[in-house]
């Protein structure tokens, strides 16, 4: 192989090669030892070669992210005169009334909690109490580039129906791509309306290849316990926490061991 | 102004300089996660959590061109995904929690999608990495501009003042054979 013959090596990586070509390169690639040694040492060329780029485009980004940082830092400067009164009129209030306020909003917070822990159904510790002791609502994803989604809107602002509505509107249309993302927040917003059949059924549609799928075996476990189906929710949890490194395994442990 | 995901795909497949320059807007739309990162990892200085988010920038470039991205979810989406994953790899080496890094599916598709990785040997790779730093000026530019960024034989003679585009081929290929037989 000689350099033009780099060339073919690309074609033939980036799948540019013809069908019948392909078939006689690979062939030789199998059955000519000297040629595959040849297109080796080229296909080491190839990745030393982007590897290289990689690294000069880090020190080009890494110098556009500092001049970014430094732009947001030189932001605030222009509206600095600002700055000082609003510190001062912070500090006007007496120390003590902060405190009365940090006590006041501790009491509102904590006593719908203590009522809940002595009330005589938690000594069951029901698959219920599981489910909103671990279950947080997740925000729609941040999106910033992209049109305009009407259930971005509507699940943010917690109007679960209308979430569904949107969500399922685009799914049912065979062309639309993102079905793993909508399927995951089509689930999400189920469960907000407290409805777990469904939302099971939209996060078994998640496809355990997408990104979302994590998520998605998560918040299926969790309304699972919503349900009620404490068996089915064990299992699912007993495969989350047997995945090391991901990020809710040792929250899925600890889950385990309260399920009575 | 802020642009889509189709726009940045088409662009970064285009190559050249129209993928520089989308990568670039690319880096610039979605930064907000270095920002909104300060306050959320303030365990990392704003160096490491660029580097987070140059490594992701770099990532996704290499899978939108290797075809792996698939648009199942929006590029700063997937991209968020590839930049929290290295952070909490940097925040568990950092507690001297030296868990295994999470293999985030986006590194396995990276790994697994590049038919060429087969064959590649190590000690090759490392051969190639020690010889372009002797290759010099031109052919380090030429090869950068053209196997990596994807530029056309004519945008690298207009960019680094070759007479046209016939000469900057043989200089590529005459760069290519000095580097093989640098490595032999």
């Amino acid at each position: 192989m000689d350099a033009p013959l780099f060339d073919r090596m690309l074609q033939y990586r980036n799948r540019q090669m013809p069908e019948a070509e392909r078939s006689a390169f690979e062939a030789q690639l199998k059955n000519d030892p000297a040629f595959a040694e040849e297109f080796a040492t080229w296909a080491a060329i190839y990745t030393g070669i982007q590897e290289k780029g990689d690294e000069t485009l880090d020190r080009e980004l890494f110098a556009l992210g500092k001049k970014l940082l430094a732009e947001d830092a030189e932001a605030p400067n222009t509206i600095a005169p600002q700055a000082p009164n609003l510190k001062a009129r912070r500090v006007m209030l007496p120390r003590w009334a902060y405190a009365v306020a940090a006590f006041a909003l501790l009491l509102l917070l904590a006593w719908p909690v203590y009522q809940r822990l002595n009330s005589p159904e938690n000594a069951y510790a029901s698959a219920e109490t599981l489910f909103s002791e671990h279950f947080q609502q997740p925000s729609a994803p941040v999106v910033r580039d992209a049109a305009a989604e009407p259930w971005r809107d509507a699940y943010t602002q917690k109007h679960y129906p209308e979430a569904i509505a949107a969500l399922e509107q685009r799914l049912a249309d065979p062309n639309f791509s993102r079905r793993s993302e909508a399927n995951l927040f089509l689930g999400l917003a189920y469960l907000g309306t407290k409805n777990a059949p469904k939302a099971i059924a939209a996060f078994q549609q998640v496809s355990p290849d997408s990104f979302e799928f994590e998520d998605a075996q998560w918040f299926q476990a969790l309304a699972l316990l919503q349900s009620g189906d404490i068996h089915q929710a064990r299992i699912l949890l007993q495969t989350i926490a047997s995945h090391r490194g991901t990020a809710r395994q040792a929250e899925a442990a600890q889950m385990l061991k309260q399920i009575k | 102004m802020t642009y889509t995901d189709d726009h940045f795909i088409t662009e970064i497949k285009h190559g050249g300089s129209r993928q520089e320059q989308a990568i670039r807007r690319l880096y610039e739309q979605c930064f907000y996660m270095v920002r909104d990162g300060r306050g959320k990892y303030a365990q990392l200085h704003e160096d490491e959590l660029i580097s987070a988010y140059n490594a992701a920038v770099i990532a996704v470039r290499k899978q939108i061109l290797n075809d792996v991205f698939r648009a199942e979810s929006a590029l700063a989406t997937y991209l968020h995904k590839i930049f929290s994953n290295r952070v909490i790899d940097m925040l568990r080496v950092k507690s001297s929690n030296r868990v295994m890094p999470i293999e985030s599916a986006a590194q396995h598709a990276d790994e697994s999608q590049d038919i060429l990785s087969n064959w590649v040997r190590e000690e090759q790779l490392a051969m190639v990495r020690e010889k372009l730093k002797q290759l010099g000026g031109v052919c380090e530019q030429i090869l950068h501009f053209s196997v990596y960024l994807d530029y056309t034989a004519q945008q690298i003679a207009d960019a680094i003042g070759f007479s046209n585009a016939n000469s900057v081929n043989s200089k590529k290929y005459s760069c290519l054979q000095k580097l093989r037989e640098l490595i032999l």
